[in-house]
């Protein structure tokens, strides 16, 4: 079975943000657990517009958000 | 600090990848932040995501351990196992480390208690330059209700660029225009020259008195300043103009454990109280724990314990809900 694990830019706020470490991490289920993947679109490393439910169509698919700085 | 395109956020995954040296496709959000939206505006979060689209886990904060179960479970064993600890994780991503230009040489300026970031608009260059410098707005919220107040400006370079202020050119000055009959005082102002350094990288912050009168009018500020880039092949006078709409960004993030900068002299604007930096719970870890339904506020009906108890008193708004900005207020408050 394939996996995708996506690394997900969203908000790039401050290089300020706390880091995850033991006793940062709230590891409870957020509402949109159970629920189908919302219509939505980003943008790939080459900078084009994708469905993300295009994108992750037919396999396992894991996306992080994070901050970069 | 904030990409203001998607070139920058492009760039900032281009510049993680290198860094990160890994093969993992990354994506960028919208400039509207659809998918942190659509996703429960959270900063840490993941989702495992079934063949079907359907959305099989869904965590506040994102937990290695936890995945990994996660996914033993749903697609077996990894014949290879690499942990996190396995890995040589760099602090940041975009960072000044390729640089020996100064940081923490200059203070840094209080922001007014209860203070949320602004929305700010970086308007593009006349010349079709990158925008180098960022500014994050900060007001309390009270500022939009009743009319006036005290608003936190901090103009930063932005690392992605790798620029640095130039400490032999003219200061960083800004200057206001206000339309209707708002005012802003100072209207303009100079940074203080930095003598500790011929070239920084620390933000600039001024603290400026806002009175709207009827207007709800965007402010637009302009920017003049002296840079080089981090490779010595260029320094530039620079130009740059923003604009500061009067409501909150609830995608700008949150700023903690900031630095008190060091030895010098802060801006024009009003004198440096210094930082607050008592021990107190973390807001953030508050947040994540009582906010349930990731609005990025706590709901009357979300609070427990001690937060429940004086939610009234910790409403310093009377909105009915908690901030992250008066969750530190208020503990700051208490701290002193």
């Amino acid at each position: 079975m394939r996996i995708s694990v996506i690394s997900t830019l969203t908000l790039l706020a401050t290089s300020l943000l706390p880091a995850q470490g033991p006793g940062s991490k709230d590891s409870s289920p957020l509402p949109l657990q159970g629920k189908r993947l919302p219509e939505v679109s980003a943008f790939n490393e080459a900078g084009e517009k994708i469905q993300l439910q295009e994108l992750l169509k037919g396999r396992h698919a894991v996306i992080v958000f994070g901050c970069l700085t | 600090m904030q990409p203001v395109t998607i070139a920058e956020r492009l760039a900032h995954i281009s510049a993680a990848k290198q860094k990160l040296g890994t093969r993992i496709p990354w994506l960028a959000d919208t400039m509207e932040n659809d998918l942190k939206h659509a996703f429960g505006d959270r900063n840490n979060s993941e989702f495992v995501i079934s063949p079907e689209g359907k959305v099989l886990i869904a965590r506040a904060w994102s937990d290695p351990e936890a995945l990994r179960s996660d996914l033993e479970k749903l697609v077996g064993k990894a014949e290879t196992l690499t942990k996190v600890s396995d890995l040589d994780r760099p602090e940041a991503i975009v960072d000044s480390a390729h640089t020996k230009v100064a940081t923490g040489i200059v203070p840094r300026l209080e922001r007014p208690a209860g203070s949320e970031a602004l929305v700010v608009k970086a308007l593009p260059s006349a010349k079709d330059l990158p925008l180098y410098l960022k500014l994050r707005a900060e007001a309390p919220k009270s500022l939009g209700r009743d009319g006036g107040g005290t608003m936190h400006l901090s103009f930063s370079l932005d690392p992605i660029h790798r620029t640095h202020w130039n400490n032999l050119a003219p200061a960083m000055r800004y200057s206001v225009s206000s339309s209707g009959d708002t005012t802003v005082t100072p209207s303009s102002g100079e940074a203080a020259k930095v003598t500790a350094a011929d070239a920084d990288r620390d933000p600039r912050d001024f603290l400026v008195e806002v009175d709207l009168g009827e207007s709800r009018d965007p402010l637009r500020i302009s920017v003049s300043f002296f840079a080089c880039d981090d490779d010595d092949k260029w320094c530039n006078a620079i130009t740059q103009e923003f604009e500061i709409s009067w409501e909150v960004d609830r995608d700008a993030g949150r700023i903690q454990n900031r630095s008190k900068g060091g030895k010098g002299k802060g801006g024009s604007g009003r004198g440096m109280k210094g930082n607050a930096t008592r021990r107190m719970p973390d807001p953030d870890q508050l947040m994540q724990r009582i906010d349930r339904n990731g609005d990025g506020l706590i709901q009357k009906d979300e609070a427990r314990g001690p937060i429940s108890e004086r939610f009234a008193e910790m409403d310093a708004d009377d909105s009915g809900t908690l901030s992250h900005e008066e969750l530190i207020a208020w503990f700051e408050k208490r701290g002193r």
